[in-house]
This record gives C-alpha cells, sequence and structure tokens, in this order.
C-alpha cells in the first residue's frame, strides 16, 4: 500500500507528483482523489463558456445587416424588418429580442464576430459540427491514434501537462461528451442535468453508501497500473469525487437573480454556480436546444430562439456580476454553419457557410471584422456566404489570450488572432 | 514450416495410441513422415539440379555472347576487307580481293559456330526451365508431404479419440453392470439380514420358553418329592411327567430354531461378502470409466493440438485446466455472459464440450424474435418532384416514421441479444456491424435495407468471404459509401478505399493508390433500384476494361476483384487480427495473428475452426486476455439481464440506456465504427454504467435467494459465490470483508424461503454493490 499522503491540491500533486509519474501514466488513487475532489479555483483564474447552437444558425437573422441592400431583396418573410432593427451602426443591427445585447454592448460587454467560417465548407451537420468541435477538417474521420480529438480536450491536454484535471472541462446539457472535449488524456465530464450525475444505487440506504464508499477507495484490485481494470478504478473515482461535489454545488447556489425557465436558462444557472463556488474547471460546454434547422417557418421560431438566447445570457451576466465573478467569465457562440441569403420556399433558409458569432464579458466592445458582402456569394447554389474570419483564428484567440494556453499545438498551426479581448 | 514438420513427427510418436506405436507395420503417420522426407531429398536434389543447370545455361549464354562478339569483329574485318579491295588498285587489288573473299569466309564460319553456340545455349536453357519446373514441383510435393504429415497426424489422432471414446462407453456400460449388480447384492444382503434377525428372534424366543418349562418341571418334580399326602404327591408327579414331555418337545423346537438362525446367519455372511466383491467390482469399473473418460479429454487435448499443428494455429489448453473460471470467460467472450447456472452448465460440458457448444451454434434452435420493419411508403427523392411545403410535409412524415422503425430495429436487436440460444451468432453479427459499419444518419434515412443488411451480418456470421462478397451487394453498404455514383468514366472510390483500407486487407497492409482505382473501377456498376432497395448491376455503367489489381490482371468485375482481395495474404490476417482482438485481447503480437490467419485461410475464410482453436488456446485464457477487457455498453446491460435472469426486460428503456452510454446500434459514429476500450468509459459514463446495471439489479422479478439457494450458507460463502459467478477479477481482501460485513448474518437455510422478500431486498443491494464497481465493468 501507499503511505497516505494527503495532497489535496492539484498545485501540490504537481509539486510531489510529477517526479513520480510521468505524463500520460496511472496515477496512484490518492493523487487522482486530491487532484479531483477538492480543487478550487486560483482567484480570478479565467473561465470559458462556449454556447453551441446546434442545427446551423441563420446569424444574418440575428446580426442584421441591413445596410446591405441585397439583405432586402434576398429576404422576404424571414425579413428583419428596418423598424423594428436595434441598429448598433449603419451597416449592422441585432434581432429586437436582443435589446438586451444592445445593452450589453453599450456597457461594454458585448463583441460581435460576423462572417465566421472556414473554407471549403461541408454542409452536413454531422460533420461540420465535426469540424468545429476537432478544429480538423477529417473530423472524426483521422486515422487511430491522431483522433478524432477536440479542440478543448487538447486544450486541458496542454494546460495540464503533468497531471490529469478530471474537472478541466465540463459540458452541461448533455448526457455523453462533446467532441470537443475528447483529449488524448482529458476526458471531460459531461452531464444533462447535475442532480442526475451521480451514483444512485444506493436507494438512500446509508449503509449500504457507506459500503459502495468502502469499496471505492479501497483501490484498484489488478496489479498492473496499466491493466483496464485500473483505468476504469481511476476514472470512478474522480467521477464519484467530481459528481458530489458538482450535485452539491448545483443544489445549494443561490443566484441573485431568476433565470428563464429554458434549456439554456437552466444550463447556464448552473454552470454560473459552479463558477461561483469556486471549481477550477476552465472550460464550459453548454448547449441552446430548439432547433436552428430553420428550413421551415423560421420567422417565428428563429424570433423565440432570440428571445431564449437574450434573456438566458442577460441573467447569466447579471448574476455572474452580483456575485463578483462576470470579469472572469468569456462566454461564446458557434454554430456549425450559417444559412443560405436568400430565402427558401418553406419560408426559411437552407444550410450556408460563414456566420456572426458573438462573445460576451471582458471583451473590446462592438463589430471585428467585415460583415461578408451579400453579392459576392459562393457555393452549390451560389448562395452562402463567404468567410471573413476562420473559426479557428477565434479559438487561437481565445486559447492564447483569455486562457494563455499555446494554441498551435491545439489546432495544428499558427492561426492569426483578433483582437476582441478587452 | 519444415521445422515444425519434423517436431510434429517425433510428437506424434508418443500421442497415439500405443496400439499405433506397437504395431509392426509402420503406421499410416510414420509412412507419410517417410513420404515427407524422401520428398524432401528429392525437391533439395532438384533444387540442386537446378543450380546446376543455371550455371550451364549461363556460362552457354556467355559462350554464345562471345561468339556473337567474334562474329561481329569478323564481320567488321570482312566490310573493312572490302572497302579496301574497292579502294585498293593496281596490283594491290587482286590480293585486297583475296583478303576481302577470305575475310567474309571467316565471318561466315563465325555465324555458324554463333548458331551452333546458339543450339546448345537454347538447349541448356530449355534444360534449366525443365530443372525449374522439376524444382517447383518437387518443392510443391514436399510441401504437400509436409502437410500430410500434418493431416495424418490430426487423422491418427481422430482415430485415438474414436478408440478412446469406444473404450470409454464400453467401461461407461462396464461401470453401469457392475452398479447394477452391486445393487442387486445390496438388496439380497438386505433380505438376508433380516431373515438372519427374524431366526435369531425365533430361537430366542424357544430358547426362552424351554428354559421357563424345565423351571416349572423342576418346581413340579420338588413338590412332589415333598408332599406328604398321597394323592396330592400322585397329582404333581403327574404333573411333573406332563411337564417333562412338554419340555421335551420344547427342546426339540428350540434345537430346529437355533439351527434355522445358524442358517440364516450363514446366508447373511454369505451375502455380505457378495455384496463386497459386487461393490468392490463397481468401485473398479467406475474408476475405469472414469480413467476413460479422462483417456477421452486426453485425445480430444491431442486432437486439438494435432489440429492447430496441421492449421498452424494456436496452441490449446488441456482439459485439465478447465475450470468453473474459464467457463465464465468463455460465456463472456463468445457471449454475452449468463446466470451463475448457465456458467455451471458450460463448465460441466467440459473444455471441448463446451467450445463445441458455443461455436456449432447452427446445432441450438435458432433465436425467433422477429420485427415488421416496412420499406418507405415513396422512395427518397420522390418528394423533390414537389412544391415546398408538400415536401417539407412529406419529409417530416417520413422522418417520424423511420425514427419509429429505427427504435424498433434497435430493440429487436437488444432482445435477440437477451434471448438467443446461440450467443456467438449475435456476437459475430454485433462484430460485422462495427466492421462493415453502416450508419443510419445523414445518408440512408431507412430502416428496412438497414435490416436486410443486418439479416446479411446473421446468415454469414461464421462465412468472411461470403461477407466480402455479401457487402458490396448490400444496398445499405451501397448508398453508405456513395457506389451508386460509381460509374464508368466518372469514378467514386468511397467504397472501392473501404473495401481495401478498412474490410480486407487493412490500412498500409500490401495494397497501393492505383490498386484502390482499378478496384474502384471493377466495382463501378455496383448500383440499387431506388424503388424496390433491390442490387442491381448496372452493365452500362460498368467498366470493362482490363484492371491490375494487387499483381492480378484481369477484366475483373468487383465480384472477381473481390476473388483477388481473398487471396491475398493480409487479407486473412487483417481479419483474424480484428477478430482476436474483440473476442481475446488488444495488440496482440502479429506472431500469435499470423497463426490464426493461416487457420482462417487453409478453412477457405470459414471462422468456425479459427475460433474453436481461439476459444481453446492458452492466449484466451491468458492473464493478459481475462478481465482485460472494458465491456462495451451492450456486453455491459445485456450480459447483466442474462447474468440476473430477467424475464421481462423494457427494450425502449435498455435501447435508451446504451446509447447514453455511446453505443447506438445501426449508428455507428463513422465507416471504421466504434472504438472499443477505454473509450467506453468517462466520468459521467462510469456513473452513467452503475446507475444503468443497479437499476436492472433492483428490480422485483431479481431472485437472489434462487440464485444462490444451496450454493452458500453463511455471507462469505455467498459473496465467494456470487463474486466468482460475475466477475472477472479476484475482489482483494478487504473488498470481500466489507461486502461479508454489508451482508452481515444469514438466516438458517430452512428459513430461507419464507423469508425470500426480506432476504432477497439484502442480497440485491449486495449485488448492486458487487456490480457498481470497477470490476463488473471488465470482463
Amino acid at each position: 500500500m501507499m503511505s497516505p499522503i494527503k495532497i489535496v491540491t492539484r498545485r501540490e500533486f504537481v509539486r510531489y507528483g510529477a517526479g513520480i509519474v510521468g505524463v500520460g501514466a496511472a496515477l496512484p488513487n490518492y493523487l487522482i482523489r486530491g487532484a479531483a475532489a477538492a480543487e478550487t479555483a486560483e482567484p480570478g483564474q479565467r473561465v470559458l463558456v462556449v454556447v453551441q447552437f446546434n442545427g446551423g444558425h441563420d446569424a444574418m437573422s440575428a446580426l442584421v445587416p441591413y445596410g446591405h441592400p441585397e439583405y432586402a431583396k434576398a429576404r422576404n418573410v424571414t425579413r428583419v424588418k428596418d423598424e423594428e432593427i436595434v441598429k448598433i451602426n449603419a451597416e449592422l443591427g441585432l434581432h429586437p429580442n436582443l435589446a438586451g445585447f444592445k445593452t450589453m454592448l453599450d456597457e461594454g460587454t458585448l463583441a460581435a464576430l460576423p462572417g465566421v467560417g472556414y473554407p471549403n465548407p461541408n454542409l452536413s451537420h454531422f460533420h461540420s459540427t465535426d469540424i468545429w468541435h476537432t478544429a480538423d477538417m477529417r473530423g472524426r474521420l483521422c486515422p487511430a491514434g491522431e483522433g478524432p480529438f477536440g479542440w478543448i480536450g487538447k486544450a486541458c491536454d496542454a494546460a495540464y501537462v503533468e497531471t490529469v484535471a478530471v474537472d478541466g472541462a465540463i459540458a452541461v446539457g448533455t448526457g455523453s461528451t462533446p467532441m470537443a472535449m475528447w483529449g488524448r488524456r482529458h476526458q471531460g465530464i459531461a452531464f444533462d442535468a447535475p442532480e442526475a450525475f451521480g451514483f444512485f444505487g444506493n436507494r438512500g440506504d446509508a449503509k449500504r453508501g457507506e459500503a459502495y464508499k468502502q469499496l471505492h477507495e479501497l483501490g484498484p484490485n489488478a496489479p498492473g497500473p496499466l491493466s483496464e481494470l485500473h483505468y476504469v478504478s481511476q476514472t470512478a473515482l474522480a467521477a464519484n469525487a467530481t459528481s458530489d461535489r458538482i450535485r452539491t454545488l448545483a443544489k445549494d447556489y443561490k443566484p441573485t437573480i431568476e433565470y428563464p425557465n429554458t434549456g439554456l436558462g437552466r444550463h447556464l444557472r448552473t454552470i454560473a454556480g459552479l463558477v461561483a463556488g469556486g471549481l477550477s474547471t476552465r472550460m464550459y460546454f453548454t448547449f441552446h436546444g430548439g432547433g436552428f434547422d430553420t428550413h421551415v417557418n423560421q420567422r417565428p421560431h428563429h424570433d423565440n430562439l432570440m428571445k431564449e438566447l437574450n434573456d438566458a445570457i442577460v441573467a447569466f451576466y447579471k448574476d455572474l456580476g452580483a456575485h463578483k465573478q462576470a470579469h472572469r467569465v468569456l462566454t461564446m457562440t458557434a454554430s456549425e454553419f450559417g444559412r443560405t441569403v436568400k430565402e427558401n420556399g418553406g419560408q426559411g433558409t437552407d444550410h450556408g457557410a460563414a456566420a456572426a458569432m458573438f462573445l460576451f464579458g471582458p471583451v473590446k466592445p462592438g463589430v471585428h471584422g467585415a460583415h461578408p458582402s451579400l453579392k459576392d456569394v459562393f457555393g452549390g447554389g451560389g448562395d452562402w456566404l463567404k468567410p471573413t474570419t476562420d473559426f479557428r483564428s477565434v479559438y487561437a484567440t481565445v486559447l492564447e489570450k483569455w486562457l494563455a494556453i499555446p494554441s498551435q499545438g491545439v489546432l495544428g498551426q499558427q492561426y492569426p488572432l483578433v483582437d476582441f479581448l478587452a | 514450416m519444415r521445422k515444425r514438420v519434423v517436431i510434429a513427427g517425433s510428437l506424434v510418436l508418443a500421442w497415439v495410441a500405443p496400439a499405433f506405436v506397437r504395431a509392426a507395420e509402420p503406421t499410416i503417420v510414420e509412412k507419410a513422415l517417410a513420404a515427407s522426407q524422401a520428398a524432401n531429398a528429392e525437391r533439395d536434389a532438384a533444387a540442386t539440379a537446378l543450380a546446376e543447370a543455371t550455371d550451364r545455361a549461363a556460362n552457354s549464354a556467355a559462350a554464345v555472347a562471345a561468339a556473337e562478339q567474334i562474329v561481329a569483329t569478323a564481320k567488321d574485318a570482312a566490310a573493312k576487307a572490302a572497302e579496301a579491295a574497292k579502294a585498293a588498285g593496281g596490283d594491290l587489288a587482286p590480293l585486297a580481293k583475296d583478303l576481302a573473299v577470305k575475310a567474309t569466309t571467316a565471318a561466315q564460319a563465325a555465324e555458324q559456330a554463333v548458331a551452333a553456340a546458339k543450339a546448345v545455349a537454347q538447349k541448356l536453357a530449355a534444360e534449366k526451365t525443365a530443372a525449374e519446373k522439376t524444382a517447383a514441383d518437387r518443392a510443391a510435393a514436399a510441401k504437400n508431404a509436409a502437410e500430410k504429415v500434418l493431416a495424418e497426424r490430426a487423422f491418427a489422432a481422430n482415430m485415438a479419440l474414436r478408440q478412446a471414446g469406444a473404450e470409454r462407453d464400453a467401461a461407461q456400460k462396464q461401470a453401469a453392470a457392475a452398479a447394477e449388480a452391486a445393487r442387486v447384492a445390496g438388496e439380497q444382503f438386505s433380505a438376508a439380514q433380516q431373515a438372519a434377525a427374524l431366526a435369531g428372534g425365533e430361537s430366542e424366543a424357544a430358547a426362552k420358553a424351554l428354559a421357563e418349562k424345565a423351571a416349572a418341571t423342576t418346581a413340579a418334580s420338588a413338590q412332589a418329592a415333598t408332599e406328604q399326602d398321597a394323592e396330592k404327591k400322585k397329582a404333581f408327579a403327574e404333573t411333573a411327567a406332563s411337564l417333562e414331555a412338554e419340555r421335551r418337545a420344547l427342546e426339540q423346537a428350540a434345537a430346529e430354531k437355533t439351527n434355522m438362525a445358524k442358517t440364516a446367519a450363514d446366508n447373511l455372511a454369505k451375502a455380505k461378502a457378495a455384496l463386497e466383491q459386487t461393490s468392490a467390482q463397481r468401485t473398479a469399473a467406475e474408476k475405469t470409466a472414469g480413467e476413460r473418460t479422462a483417456a477421452v479429454a486426453v485425445a480430444l487435448d491431442n486432437l486439438a493440438v494435432a489440429e492447430a499443428e496441421a492449421m498452424g494455429g494456436l496452441k490449446p489448453i488441456a482439459s485439465g485446466q478447465w475450470d468453473y473460471a474459464k467457463a465464465r470467460h468463455l460465456l463472456a467472450r463468445a457471449g454475452f455472459g449468463g446466470s451463475p447456472e448457465d456458467v455451471a452448465k458450460l463448465h460441466a460440458m467440459g473444455l471441448h464440450g463446451a467450445v463445441d457448444f458455443l461455436v456449432e451454434y447452427h446445432r441450438q434452435p435458432a433465436c425467433t424474435v422477429t420485427v415488421d420493419i416496412r420499406p418507405p411508403e415513396r422512395p427518397l427523392g420522390y418528394e423533390a418532384r414537389l412544391d415546398s411545403s408538400e415536401q417539407n410535409r412529406l419529409n417530416e412524415e417520413r422522418t417520424n416514421r423511420e425514427r419509429v422503425q429505427q427504435a424498433l430495429l434497435r430493440q429487436w436487436w437488444l432482445r435477440r441479444m437477451v434471448e438467443t440460444p446461440r450467443p456467438l451468432e449475435e456476437k459475430l453479427a454485433l462484430f460485422w456491424h462495427d466492421h462493415f459499419a453502416t450508419g443510419y444518419e445523414d445518408k440512408l434515412y431507412q430502416s428496412n435495407i438497414l435490416l436486410k443488411q443486418n439479416e446479411l451480418f446473421r446468415e454469414h456470421a461464421d462465412k468472411f468471404d461470403a461477407l466480402l462478397r455479401g457487402i458490396i451487394h448490400d444496398p445499405a453498404m451501397i448508398i453508405y459509401l456513395d457506389n451508386h455514383v460509381n460509374v464508368k468514366g466518372r469514378g467514386n472510390e468511397n467504397l472501392g478505399r473501404e473495401v481495401l483500407e478498412l474490410f480486407s486487407l487493412g490500412r498500409d497492409q500490401g495494397y497501393s493508390e492505383q490498386d484502390l482505382r482499378e478496384l474502384s473501377r471493377a466495382l463501378t456498376g455496383y448500383t440499387y433500384v431506388p424503388n424496390t432497395n433491390q442490387f442491381r448491376f448496372n452493365t452500362s455503367a460498368h467498366d470493362e476494361g482490363p484492371k491490375t489489381l494487387l499483381g492480378r490482371t484481369g477484366n475483373f468485375s468487383g465480384d472477381e476483384a473481390i476473388d483477388v482481395i481473398l487471396g491475398h495474404p493480409s487479407t486473412a490476417r487483417y481479419a483474424a487480427k480484428k477478430l482476436f482482438e474483440y473476442f481475446a485481447y488488444r495488440q496482440p503480437a502479429d506472431e500469435l495473428t499470423d497463426r490464426l490467419a493461416h487457420v482462417l485461410r487453409s478453412n477457405q475464410y470459414e471462422l468456425g475452426p479459427m475460433l474453436k482453436n481461439l476459444f481453446l488456446s492458452e492466449e484466451f485464457y491468458s492473464e493478459r486476455s481475462r478481465g482485460q477487457h472494458i465491456k462495451s455498453p451492450i456486453e455491459l446491460m445485456v450480459g447483466a439481464i442474462r447474468t440476473l435472469k430477467l424475464g421481462s426486460v423494457d427494450y425502449g428503456a435498455l435501447d435508451w440506456q446504451v446509447q447514453n452510454m455511446g453505443m447506438t446500434l445501426f449508428q455507428p459514429p463513422n465507416v471504421s465504427g466504434w472504438e472499443e476500450g477505454r473509450y467506453w468509459i468517462s466520468a459521467n459514463r462510469v456513473l452513467l454504467r452503475y446507475n444503468g446495471v443497479a437499476n436492472l439489479v433492483e428490480q422485483p422479478q431479481v431472485d437472489v435467494v434462487g440464485m444462490v439457494q444451496g450454493k452458500a450458507a453463511t455471507a462469505a460463502e455467498l459473496v465467494e459465490y456470487l463474486a466468482g459467478a460475475c466477475l472477472a477479477v479476484e475482489l482483494t481482501a478487504e473488498q470481500k470483508k466489507t461486502l461479508i460485513g454489508f451482508v452481515g448474518e444469514l438466516p438458517p437455510g430452512d428459513q430461507w424461503t419464507a423469508q425470500r422478500d426480506q432476504l432477497n431486498g439484502r442480497l440485491r443491494a449486495l449485488l448492486v454493490l458487487m456490480m457498481s464497481t470497477p470490476a463488473y465493468q471488465v470482463s
């Protein structure tokens, strides 16, 4: 048996542990326990939150290029009319339901990047999502050993070289781990709702709970540290340690404001609780569900999506502000692609290419980069916006300037940075 | 190869039943061995002859070249002389002319010499070719002879097995007869015991009566002697005389009874002796039968070894090493696990019986669970002709309908895995679904063709060649990998690429980009009929030109191209390695999978012999294999259901759970299938797996008491028994202690039935603790 050294923080772990175990080697249980269970964020530790819009967002209906004459020509039923638009300059304006975004812009906590995408777009939801998650054009078709790895997972690998931070990244709102979080050594944690993340086989029986705890603390029952059993044992230890903390933090959290009772509202409330509770997690991933794949009858549906987005983000930052956390939380939106410039016959829009992203928190407020031309378009139907900013440049900026993680190893090459951070 | 033959030859003499060795005539194995040695000698002689012929041909070719050089020189000289003759004037002209004629003659002579040398060279070259053919023939003959040795050895082992089987059957018959004799003798002994007891009792009673009578007689005589009154005296004397007469009679009877008792005692002694003798005979016969049964196991072991040698396969374990834990391992890997009782049954079959039971699954009744999946009401693309609102409505209708069908299809397959009497069949179908991965999303949107593909995987689950041929005719695969747009002149290499890279040879295993293009050309025109989803060979789209694939050239069709691929050694190697990794462990040494590949190829890609060889092998039961496989979500959940013997299962919930754990049937992540192993394990998935299994265990229908009754009396025995049945790895002493402490004192066995419900509650909690552990995640 190992001597029972008590190591409670990852910093101490690195100090004591780095000499004992090599990178990628199996860690003794007490180290995993220490590293996983009870670490608290360093003061001011920066946090990134990614909000994914599944389905391909018609960002032209969110950051509206009303100053381009082609917009009114291309759009009829789906058009956000001039009189509705919350104008931010002579070219662009916000959807009326994003009025809260205008306030944030005025307060200096919102940045918009129009026309984000990548060359040779893939219009399959499946594959383009993979591309956004992996920052690799091969997506999940990487040969074994090369991937697929997600950009957040790889960022964790790069940030925690000497150890494994089991809670380095957390996805809220999904039972399975998003590909973005698949690292070589880091798996991240994903749960649909925090209250469901845990072991519930004890059925409220204290005696059984005690036995469960003992059985898992006794350590792996296989000799080889590289055995599959050892790997499972370590992961289980980490899961037991973190799930209790996450459930408790989420349950005990007292938001200063009532969050909207929507999927995104609930997920952001959970994240606020974990951030304010001091969890050391640096990257969160969550979803604005409800369906952005607006082929049909787009306008009323999209209006509603915008309202949900506005209300959840505004509540999130108000709450974080009240908890004195807003300065250390950067949030960004992402979607696998934008949509066609022209409306289709079903009062909707079809899969397109470039789309706008929003960033919230400690940003340089305003619009960064040019909105793509609505005239000089490309693609199969000749109807896709050309990207003016590569999404990997956005990732690179966030990694390097916000999280202080070198981006080249994560993204495969050095992408030019975009100047949108405060 | 040759080395192995020699070893095999010496081993066989030791293995074959003594009768074969003692026979004056050489055994067939010895004959084959002698033939093999002779063939080897001939092969070596032919090789030497070939080397000599090659030398001679080379020398002769050199002679031809030298002669040709001379001819060239002579011709050159003649030409120069002719020119000199032309140029020469006056007196020199005749001389020059003469010289020119001589030079020409010399050149002609040299040419004749070359012709002669060429004739010799041709002859020698022909001899060399003949020697080459002879050498090749002899080498082939030597190889055949060597293989014959191995085959004969396997045959001899088979004969020995038959003999051993016959001897066992005879011994078992004798043992049965001896047991019957002993039973009869036992009955006779009991009867004799009763008779002796009865006779003894009667004899004692008679003796007692006699003694009483004698006492009465003596008393009467005494009274007669002392009586004064004459009349009374007379009366007493008469009484005494009468009593004396009775006493005599009794004395006679007692003597008879004593005799009878003695006879009965004698009979008893005889019956006892007979019983002892027949019992001894029975014991001896049973011992013989046991020995003969053990000899059959040894003969089976020998046969497995001989067959493994003959096919170049993996080394098998011996029957003596077969135990309950190995049976549990086999059932978990070759199937989906089972209840403690299922494992015990498999264990009782013996090593070879158990492997045969699982691999020869066609002998078991087929699973009868069916599903009703309908083709789409309208073909794909039909909507394109409609206006957009109608298009959207129909699209939505189609999507919803297919979503329901997909769920039905997944649940149907899960249920088959739970209920099938042929677990290996479903396990193989799952393997092929992963190998020839085809996903529903994005391209197919049709459940009926996935069902059809699934039936292909099941029908040919143990025939790799048939599957590879079938998959290029499979509409689902054709659509999934775009082969319907692979037409002559406008090729699409998607299917061709994956056939080589993922389905047959394996990435970087001996094919080039050019091979890939040629295969894709061979696959042109392999399409399907959209309305019916039937395969169709479109001759006008097929490229009929010659193709060169893996070094072979011909006007290959797709099917002929598959034949070429099946002839390539990498194909069997790749399939064997994937199967080894699926059933045994990851990243095996090449030497091991080469052996397995050899078995696969020598059986024309039929999996049965290869799987038997694998499931008997030392590697399969090695430390590297046991407890070293992380269960897939389906192995985990289906395995738990089978272990717990759940009669009623909510397949909708089960499907939902395994999907959450990362495994959606008919939707592998991509064409290369699921990542296995650690991929299944993450912080949230570990807990999902724990909770999923705990929910199964906590169902009221789980009768743990029924499972353990009669197998364990104390908490320690209970923990030992359940852990042995459910877990692939040994629990630590501390873990056992925790579990034993949790169970606490058990009621006496006769009260279990009465306290069943209460006890089941406690034992289900024990199972939750045992199965919601890292140990239960591996098999």
